[in-house]
C-alpha cells in the first residue's frame, strides 16, 4: 500500500502480521492503554478491509489479509460488507458525476450567445407581465376597497336616519301614552305578561268580595322603585285590572301590527289610498298611503280598539270600526272600496278575531270582560287568570320556564316584587281611586291559595283628595316567593271591615 | 494477599460476587463499570482476532475470568489495563501452544471468498445495505459515503476536508466513521438474517 502515514503503516503491518515482536508489543500495549490508539486501530482495520475489497493490496498483503481475516467468519462478513459498501458508494459517485456533467452541459448550452439572449428576453417579458398583473390587481383591490368604504358610509347614514325616526316614533308614542293614561310597557328580556288598562267603565266598586272579573276598580300596579327597595322603606303597588287581560309571550309584548290591502270592487289593488288608523279614546292617529300594491302596514300599534278610514279618489270612504289590536297578534284587515264620491262613507264593523299570527313567532291572546265574568273561575289573582292560556299553569310556570323566569305586568307595569334577602321589612304604597271615607284601615295579605299571611290594622286620617295610602311596615319573613293578594279594607262605623281595593302581586325573593 | 482460599485455575468458576468485584474495580458506578467492561472485552476480542486466535471470544472471556479471579482473591492491581494485557498475552501463548499453531497456515486452510456462499451483489444484500443507509441521517449518510469514497491519495485529502468541514479532528472523524460503519454492518447483518428467515 502506498502513501500511507508511518503510524498507519505500522498499524497495517501489525494487522497483517508483519510487525516485529518489539513493534507488536509496543502497538498492543499502546492500544490497551489508550482508547484513541485502539480506535485508530479499528479504523485502520476498516481501511485495510476496504483496500482488500477494492483490490488495492499487493500480492503478499492480499495473501496475509486472507490468512488472517477471510479465514474467520466475522472477517468474511466484514469483507462482504466492504464490497457491498464500495458498490453503494460507487453508485452514488457515478450518479453525482452524471448530475454534475449534466449541469455542466446545460451551462455550456447557455453560454451560446443566441440562446442566452433569447432566455434573457423571455425572462424580462415574464417579469414585466407579472409586474403588470400585480399593479392591475392592486388597482382593482383599491377600487373595491373604496366602493366598500362608500357603501359602509351610506349604510351608516341610513342607520342614523332610521335611529332618528325610531326615536321620534318612541317620543310620539310616549306622548300619546301620557295623554291616554296607558303606561309604557316594561321591557324585559325574559317572558312578559301584559295586563292592559281597562277603559273607563263606570261600573261601581265591588266592596262585597275579592273576586276579580267584574271590573270593580280601575287599578294600577306601580313597580317598586329600586331606591325604595334599597332603603327598605317603601314599595308601591297599583291596583290591577280585571277588565281586559292580554297575555303576551315572546321577545316583545304589547305592540302590534295592523296591515292589509286596499282593493276596488273588482278585486284590483288601489294604490295611493289614504289609510288612517285612529283610537279616539287615546287620541291616537296615524296615517299613511297604500303602496303601489295597495298594501299598508301600521307597525308598533299599542293594543286597543281602533277605527280605520280608507279614502281614495273615485271611491267612497270606507270606515272600519272596532278593529281590536290585541297583544302581539298582528291584524290583517283588507278593505274593499266602493265606487262613489269620497264624501260618501261606507261603515264596516270589524269582525276581526284573534288572528293567527303568521308574521312572527310571538303569541298573544286576550280575555274579554265577558269571559272573565261568566266563567266559573275560582281564582282571584292574575296568575290564575293567566292559567287559562296555553302553556301557562296555576303555579306560574310558562312554557316550562320557572315562575321566577317570568314577569307579570299589569297595564304594562311589572307587578312582580323582588325582595332581596337583606330586606327585613317592606311597606306598600297603595293608590286610592275612591274618596277616602275611612279612618281605620286593615291590610290583609293572602297567598294565591287563600291562606292568610298577615293582617295589620292601622289608623290614618286621609284628606278627601288623597290618592295614596301607605301601609305599615310588613315583615318580609312572612312573604316567601309566590303569588299573593293584598286586600285593603276600611273600617265601617259598625266595626266591620269592607274591601276598598285588592292588589294581586308576585314575590320573588333572592 | 487476602485470606481467601486460592483455588487451582481449573477448579475456579466465575461467580456473581467475583464478577461484581471486577466491575467495582472498573468503576463505582455500575452502569459506567458495565460500559468499561464491554470496552475491555472488545479490546481483548480484537487483540485475539488480530493475533489469529481461532476462538477470540473464548480467549477474551478466559482473560477476563483470570483477572476477575485475581481481583476476587485480593490481589492488588495498580494498572488494570496493563495487567489485563499481560494476562491476555499469557492466554494467547497458551492457546498457541495448545493448538500448535505457531507455524504458518496451510494453503488448505485458506478459504476463498467466492466459496462462502455470500452473494454481495445479490438483491437481498444490496437491499439491506440501502435500507440501513437510509436509516442514517442525511448528514451521516453523506459523511460516511464521502469518507469511504476515494482511494489512495484522494482518500487522505478528502478525509481532511471532511474533518475540516465538520469541525473535528481527523482522528475524531476516523472514530466517528468507524462507529457508523460498525452500526451499518450490524444493521446489514440483522437485515440479512431476517431475509434468510423469511426466505
Amino acid at each position: 500500500m502506498a502513501a500511507r502515514s508511518i503510524s498507519e503503516a505500522k498499524r497495517v503491518r501489525y494487522l497483517l502480521g508483519q510487525s516485529s515482536p518489539a513493534e507488536r508489543e509496543h502497538i498492543e500495549s499502546e492500544y490497551f492503554e489508550d482508547e484513541d490508539a485502539f480506535e485508530e486501530m479499528l479504523t485502520a482495520e476498516d481501511d485495510l478491509i476496504d483496500a482488500y475489497a477494492r483490490g488495492e493490496l499487493t500480492g503478499e498483503e492480499r495473501w496475509r489479509f486472507e490468512t488472517r481475516f477471510v479465514s474467520s467468519l466475522s472477517g468474511r462478513d466484514r469483507v462482504h460488507f466492504a464490497r457491498a459498501f464500495e458498490r453503494a458508494v460507487s453508485s452514488t459517485r457515478s450518479l453525482e458525476t452524471k448530475l454534475s456533467s449534466t449541469l455542466l452541459d446545460i451551462f455550456k448550452t447557455f453560454q451560446s450567445p443566441g440562446l442566452l439572449r433569447a432566455a434573457t428576453i423571455g425572462a424580462v417579458i415574464f417579469f414585466v407581465a407579472v409586474l403588470a398583473w400585480l399593479v392591475n390587481d392592486r388597482r382593482r383591490m383599491t377600487n373595491e376597497f373604496r366602493e366598500l368604504h362608500a357603501e359602509s358610509a351610506e349604510l351608516s347614514k341610513r342607520t342614523e336616519v332610521l335611529q332618528r325616526s325610531t326615536d321620534t316614533e318612541q317620543t310620539r308614542r310616549l306622548s300619546v301614552t301620557r295623554q291616554t293614561g296607558i303606561l309604557p310597557e316594561v321591557k324585559n328580556d325574559r317572558e312578559n305578561f301584559a295586563v292592559r288598562k281597562p277603559k273607563p267603565s263606570g261600573i261601581p266598586i265591588n266592596t262585597q268580595d275579592a273576586t276579580v272579573g267584574n271590573a270593580s276598580v280601575r287599578r294600577k300596579i306601580i313597580q317598586p322603585s329600586v331606591e325604595s327597595l334599597k332603603t327598605g322603606s317603601l314599595l308601591n303597588l297599583q291596583p290591577a285590572t280585571t277588565r281586559d287581560i292580554h297575555i303576551a309571550e315572546g321577545r316583545r309584548s304589547g305592540d302590534n301590527t295592523v296591515s292589509g290591502t286596499v282593493k276596488d270592487p273588482s278585486g284590483n289593488v288601489v294604490s295611493g289610498a289614504t289609510v288612517t288608523l285612529t283610537d279616539s279614546v287615546r287620541n291616537f292617529t296615524r296615517t299613511q298611503s297604500a303602496d303601489k300594491d295597495g298594501a299598508y302596514v301600521f307597525n308598533a300599534i299599542p293594543p286597543g280598539t281602533y277605527s280605520m278610514e280608507v279614502s281614495a279618489r273615485g271611491f267612497k270612504t270606507a270606515s272600519v270600526l272596532g278593529l281590536a289590536a290585541l297583544v302581539d297578534t298582528p291584524i290583517v284587515c283588507d278593505v274593499q272600496l266602493e265606487i262613489g264620491a269620497v264624501s260618501e262613507t261606507v261603515t264596516v264593523t270589524s269582525a276581526a278575531e284573534a288572528a293567527i299570527n303568521a308574521s312572527d313567532a310571538t303569541l298573544g291572546n286576550s280575555f274579554e270582560p265577558k269571559r272573565i265574568t261568566e266563567l266559573p273561575l275560582d281564582v282571584n289573582n292574575i296568575v290564575g287568570l293567566l292559567s287559562l292560556q296555553p302553556h301557562v299553569n296555576r303555579t306560574d310556570f310558562i312554557n316550562g320556564g320557572r315562575a321566577d323566569q317570568s314577569n307579570i305586568t299589569l297595564d304594562g307595569v311589572d307587578s312582580t316584587i323582588r325582595i332581596p334577602s337583606f330586606l327585613r321589612w317592606i311597606r306598600f304604597q297603595l293608590p286610592l281611586e275612591t274618596t277616602p271615607i275611612h279612618e281605620d284601615y286593615r291590610v290583609t295579605i293572602k297567598t294565591a291559595g287563600g291562606r292568610l299571611v298577615t293582617s295589620v290594622d292601622w289608623s290614618e286620617l286621609l284628606t278627601p283628595n288623597q290618592s295614596i295610602i301607605d301601609t305599615p311596615f310588613i315583615s318580609t319573613s312572612d312573604l316567601s316567593s309566590g303569588d299573593y293578594l293584598l286586600l285593603l279594607m276600611g273600617k265601617e262605623p259598625d266595626g266591620s271591615f269592607v274591601k276598598v281595593a285588592e292588589f294581586p302581586f308576585k314575590v320573588i325573593k333572592y | 494477599m487476602s485470606l481467601r482460599k486460592v483455588l487451582p485455575k481449573s477448579e475456579w468458576v466465575l461467580t456473581q460476587a467475583a464478577f461484581d468485584g471486577f466491575l467495582a474495580t472498573l468503576d463505582r458506578d455500575r452502569d459506567k463499570a458495565g460500559e468499561k467492561y464491554e470496552y475491555i472485552r472488545l479490546k481483548l476480542l480484537k487483540y485475539f482476532q488480530w493475533c489469529r486466535s481461532d476462538v477470540p471470544d473464548i480467549d477474551a472471556d478466559e482473560t477476563i475470568n483470570r483477572v476477575t479471579r485475581r481481583i476476587y482473591e485480593g490481589e492488588d492491581i495498580y494498572n488494570l489495563t496493563g495487567y489485563i494485557y499481560g494476562v491476555a498475552r499469557l492466554v494467547h501463548a497458551e492457546s498457541l501452544k495448545r493448538r500448535n499453531l505457531t507455524q504458518t497456515l496451510d494453503e488448505d486452510s485458506l478459504i476463498e471468498l467466492s466459496s462462502t456462499g455470500v452473494d454481495v451483489e445479490g438483491a437481498n444484500y444490496q437491499e439491506c445495505l440501502e435500507r440501513c443507509l437510509g436509516r442514517l441521517s442525511i448528514e451521516d449518510r453523506e459523511a460516511i459515503t464521502e469518507y469511504y469514497r476515494y482511494k489512495k491519495i484522494e482518500k487522505i485529502e478528502c478525509r481532511k476536508r471532511l474533518a475540516a468541514r465538520l469541525g473535528i479532528t481527523l482522528n475524531t472523524l476516523r472514530v466517528k466513521m468507524h462507529r457508523q460503519r460498525m452500526n451499518l454492518e450490524s444493521c446489514v447483518e440483522k437485515c440479512l438474517a431476517r431475509c434468510k428467515y423469511t426466505d
